[in-house]
C-alpha cells in the first residue's frame, strides 16, 4: 500500500480525487467547530468573550508546527529513498506552514492586546514561532536556488532537518522560559480546558487539518506534472 | 485603534478564512498552467519527430 503510494502516477491519481474530498469535510467541520465556539460555547470566566480566538488561533499553531513535522518526515525518506512522491510532498507542505505560521502569530497578537495590553513581545514562544516562520520562509527560497530538482531537493531536506530543532522549542518554550504566553493547556496526559469549550476546538482543530491536508496534495499533484513525473 | 473582543474574534476568523483561502488559490495555481501543458506537449512531439527524445530540444 505504502510502497505503492511512492509511484507517481499512482500518489497522482489518489490526491487528484482526495483533495476534493479533504477540502469539503475540512470545511464541513470548520463551520460547525467556528458555529460551537463562537455561539453555543460558555463564556469564559477570566477573559471574557475574547478567548474565542482559540478557535482559530490554537488550530493554526498547531498545524505550523504539525505541518513542519510531517515535511520533516518526508525529508528524511528523501534523504533515504529519493523517491519522487516524498520530494515534492516536502515542498508542498512548506507553503501552507507558512500561512499557518503567519496566522498563528498574527492571531496571537490581536488576541494579546486585550488580554495582555500589547501585540507582541519578545516572549520565548512568540519569538521562537517568529523563528519558525523564518525557517519557513529561507527553506521555500533553498528549495528555488538551483535549477536541478534532485540537488535542491537534497540541500532543502538537509535543511528541513536542521530547523526541525526549533520545533520542540517551540513547544517547550512556555516550560524551559517565564512567558507571558501561557502554558499547556492540552498536553498528553490530558486537557484542562472545559469540555463545552474543548469541543469546539477540536472541531476547528480537524477542519484546518483537513483544509491543510487537502491544500498541500492538491499543490503536490500539480508539482508532480511540473516536473514531469506524471 | 483598539478592537473590542467582538471585533478581535471576528478580525481573527476572518483573517484565517482570508488565510485558508489563499493558500488554497495558490495551491491550485501552483506548478504549470494548462496553456505551458499544451505548449510543452507540441515542443515533445516535435522533438520526438525529429528523433531527439522528449525534453532534449
Amino acid at each position: 500500500m505504502f510502497a505503492q503510494l511512492a509511484s507517481p502516477p499512482k500518489f497522482h491519481a489518489l490526491a487528484s480525487w482526495l483533495w476534493v474530498w479533504l477540502l469539503a469535510a475540512g470545511v464541513l467541520l470548520l463551520g460547525f467547530g467556528l458555529y460551537t465556539g463562537l455561539f453555543l460555547a460558555p463564556v469564559d470566566g477570566q477573559q471574557g468573550e475574547v478567548y474565542r480566538a482559540i478557535y482559530v488561533h490554537v488550530p493554526a499553531a498547531w498545524m505550523s508546527m504539525f505541518l513542519y513535522l510531517v515535511a520533516c518526515a518526508y525529508a528524511g525518506l528523501n534523504w533515504v529513498y529519493r523517491s519522487d512522491v516524498s520530494a515534492v510532498m516536502m515542498r508542498a507542505l512548506l507553503p501552507t506552514g507558512a500561512w499557518m505560521t503567519v496566522l498563528a502569530l498574527v492571531t496571537g497578537a490581536l488576541w494579546g492586546k486585550p488580554t495582555w495590553g500589547t501585540y507582541w513581545v519578545w516572549d520565548a514562544r512568540m519569538t521562537s514561532e517568529l523563528l519558525l516562520l523564518f525557517i519557513y520562509l529561507g527553506l521555500i527560497a533553498l528549495g528555488q536556488l538551483t535549477t536541478n530538482p534532485a540537488k535542491a531537493d537534497r540541500v532543502l531536506a538537509v535543511g528541513l532537518l536542521i530547523g526541525a530543532v526549533n520545533i520542540p522549542l517551540i513547544y517547550l518554550s512556555v516550560v524551559f522560559w517565564n512567558t507571558l504566553h501561557q502554558g499547556y493547556s492540552v498536553s498528553m496526559s490530558g486537557s484542562r480546558i472545559h469540555p463545552d469549550i474543548a469541543m469546539g476546538m477540536w472541531l476547528s482543530v480537524l477542519g484546518f487539518w483537513l483544509i491543510c491536508a487537502s491544500s498541500v496534495l492538491n499543490r503536490a499533484r500539480r508539482l508532480l506534472v511540473q516536473r514531469r513525473w506524471v | 485603534m483598539i478592537l473590542d473582543a467582538w471585533q478581535t474574534i471576528w478580525a481573527c476568523v476572518g483573517l484565517s478564512l482570508l488565510i485558508l483561502v489563499v493558500d488554497g488559490v495558490l495551491a491550485g495555481r501552483a506548478g504549470p498552467s494548462k496553456t505551458d501543458l499544451v505548449r510543452q506537449k507540441k515542443r515533445d512531439d516535435r522533438m520526438v519527430g525529429l528523433g531527439k527524445g522528449v525534453g532534449n530540444e
